[in-house]
């Protein structure tokens, strides 16, 4: 394939598959309380994970290893294990979650009951990540998910405020009640966190592996975490704008992913319905089957187990039977009745504390000459990298505190 | 050594589960804990979102923006979503200041269910929705502003 | 991949070595060095025997709790490399055998005939 259509495609895939229902929900309800003050939030996610999306491919590129292995690497056995159990765990609850909502979606087309839902959920997923080559995973649900899009064009339509929007990207604490300004604190670190899912790091660079990437695709790397995820960050805006816009003069909280369904259909009737529903449902289902690959990428690399779609299943058991196993956990815990919606916000909260585990040991790699030769971190990729461990270390420090002051979040 | 070392595994065995039994117990104690005005004013707000999101939800319907289908399963969410704020303000007491607030609030949930449950199998009584749903929704904002007048 | 070679006579055997992936003669990644094994008492030079794989070597380095929970739920067994086999020292280790011969793998070996019952089983999807 002729190296533009590879970007063009890349870039695409990374912005189709950016919003997964953590990110939905929290964009809207930030939206809904505080307008556009967090704006400055998403900015400074996007760019985080830029910085970190890259520095990842990169190791993937130049070492032929992912995150995992660099973790095992650097950080050695015990805490290695710790945040092997950690982020393999985030993940479980991220997948449940996207399983979850997806019934939800299917439960508004179908009628059909939700448990039943679950369990076609479940197979479906089996069938998919067992039967379709990595490309094809990528490339549908990736591209699929920019029906997502549909709400950049609802956002627009709405009319933002524009002077606030401006506003929103310049830091500030609002003139609100002292309890209004811990949700205010605790948004600001779950937005932080929805961004920079770290499942998204595992899978990018496991998924730079699965297609033989070399360092001359070191640039392809850039341009597509660059671009792609830049692209991701306006819809992830444009969701924020639609809080604003249609959930805040209503006082509603996007609980239920019909919320932001209905938000669509409300500036462009039926087929905005329709689109952000299927949008929706190829975002979501993308998330679920990255979480359930990245667990498994992530156990099988850290122990050194066979991994990846380019071996025959029958050669990689290990790697088949956890992301299988992952699937079959994340189902039954929304089998449960428990609340997806609920689920996704703790998992991302608890995410973020996990966080720092995860990034030292790709900004050691990263930095470290012997290793990567002349596709060592720049002055640019060091700056922003420590600049941003630095962040997150607050972030995840700060994320449990306000967890419990927040009442979960709630207020 | 091996002595030592299945020492040193029942003494980090006791803590890691002395720690959990503290974090359960902490747990548990602030889940029963009757309502305050955060955790009371919490729920009000989830009925209140609902309500008015249910309210929308008629507009954009009678406006024909919507499929029926979708409507009805929608309506049947938020009903489920106002069924277990309703469980939960019938979980606990609240404290002795907040008693005529939760029963107030106990009777605007089940006010909530008595609109969306029969809306919910029959798509047509969207137009007779909206009102209810309207003035609940204020009801509910006033309760609110009743229980933290601050925010 | 990058192939660092030691400098000189000079093996960082955390640095180079312990926790890095294994790759056997066929380019197969077979497994991580989970410890390793050395000879020599107080007062005499120390030399590295073999690398140890699976649980019963990495086990032990855990936590005391976490090891004795590992060892009840993983097993102890594990494979011993000879350093002779070692024939490249980089960021991954390469090794002059196959994985089957060297014992290594043999649980992905057992598994993978449980998982070829099913169809396509046998076809890599990249």
């Amino acid at each position: 394939m002729s190296r533009i259509l590879e970007i063009f495609l890349g870039i695409l895939t990374a912005m189709g598959g950016f919003v997964e229902i953590g990110e939905l929900t929290f964009m809207m309800n930030a939206g809904s309380l505080f307008n556009y003050r967090l704006l400055w939030v998403v900015v400074i996610g996007v760019v985080g994970i830029i910085v970190y999306g890259e520095i990842a491919g990169r190791i993937a590129a130049v070492r032929g290893q992912a995150v995992f292995n660099v973790v095992r690497e650097r950080a050695g056995i015990r805490l290695g294990l710790l945040t092997l159990v950690a982020a393999t765990l985030v993940c479980l609850l991220t997948c449940a979650a996207e399983i979850g909502a997806i019934a939800m979606l299917w439960e508004l087309v179908t009628a059909w009951p939700y448990r039943l839902l679950l369990v076609l959920g479940l197979v479906f997923f089996l069938l998919v990540i067992w039967f379709l080559p990595f490309k094809a995973i990528e490339r549908v649900f990736g591209l699929m998910g920019l029906l997502m899009t549909v709400f950049i064009v609802v956002a627009w339509k709405m009319h933002p405020d524009w002077s606030q929007a401006t506003a929103g990207l310049v830091p500030s604490i609002p003139a609100v009640s002292s309890d209004k300004q811990l949700l205010y604190a605790y948004y600001a670190v779950a937005l932080v966190s929805s961004v920079m899912l770290p499942y998204e790091t595992y899978f990018y660079a496991s998924g730079a592996i699965e297609d033989r990437w070399t360092p001359r695709d070191i640039n392809l790397n850039r341009i597509i975490v660059i671009v792609g995820f830049a692209l991701g960050g306006v819809l992830a805006a444009a969701l924020m704008s639609i809080g604003s816009q249609f959930l805040g003069p209503h006082q509603i909280e996007a609980g239920l992913p019909g919320t932001a369904g209905l938000a669509a259909a409300s500036e462009m009737g039926r087929a905005g319905l329709w689109l952000a529903l299927i949008g929706m449902f190829f975002a979501f289902a993308g998330a679920a089957i990255e979480t359930a690959m990245s667990s498994a990428y992530d156990v099988c690399q850290f122990f050194g187990w066979r991994w990846g779609k380019f071996c025959p299943p029958r050669t990689a058991p290990r790697f088949v039977l956890s992301w299988g196993i992952v699937l079959l956990l994340a189902t039954l815990i929304v089998m449960t009745g428990v609340d997806p919606i609920k689920v996704v916000e703790y998992s991302i909260i608890f995410s973020v504390v996990i966080l720092p585990l995860t990034y030292f040991p790709l900004m050691a790699i990263s930095r470290d000459a012997d290793v990567m030769g002349v596709y060592v971190n720049g002055v640019v990729a060091n700056t922003l990298g420590w600049l941003y461990f630095v962040l997150i270390c607050i972030a995840a420090v700060a994320a449990i505190p306000l967890l419990v002051l927040t009442h979960g979040g709630q207020g | 050594m091996a002595d030592h070392a299945h020492r040193a595994a029942w003494m980090q065995a006791s803590l890691l589960i002395a720690s959990i039994a503290v974090l359960v117990i902490v747990l548990v104690i602030r889940l029963q804990r009757p309502f305050d005005r955060d955790t009371l004013a919490i729920q009000v707000e989830e009925l209140q979102s609902q309500s008015a999101e249910a309210a929308l939800l008629a507009r954009n319907a009678m406006g024909d923006r919507l499929a029926p289908g979708f409507v009805r399963q929608h309506v049947q969410q938020l009903d489920d979503a106002g069924g277990r704020v309703w469980e939960s303000l019938h979980s606990k007491p609240a404290s002795p200041d907040l008693t005529a607030a939760l029963a107030r609030a106990q009777q605007l949930a089940s006010t909530l269910h008595a609109i969306l449950n029969p809306w919910s199998t029959d798509a047509a009584r969207a137009a007779q929705s909206i009102v209810p749903l309207d003035d609940l929704a204020q009801r509910l904002a006033a309760l609110d502003h009743q229980l933290k007048p601050a925010d | 991949m990058t192939s660092t070679q030691p400098r000189g006579d000079y093996v960082d055997l955390f640095r180079q070595v312990l926790d890095h992936a294994l790759f056997d003669a066929d380019g197969q990644l077979c497994g991580i060095v989970d410890d390793i094994e050395v000879s020599g008492g107080f007062g005499e030079p120390l030399r590295v025997t073999a690398l140890l794989v699976g649980p019963g070597a990495w086990g032990p380095r855990l936590p005391a709790l976490f090891a004795e929970l590992a060892a009840w739920a993983f097993g102890t067994r594990s494979t011993r490399v000879p350093w002779e086999e070692v024939c490249e020292l980089g960021e991954d280790i390469k090794l002059r055998s196959r994985a089957a011969v060297l014992g290594l793998g043999t649980m992905d070996r057992r598994l993978g005939r449980l998982v070829g019952k099913l169809p396509r089983s046998d076809k890599g999807a990249p």
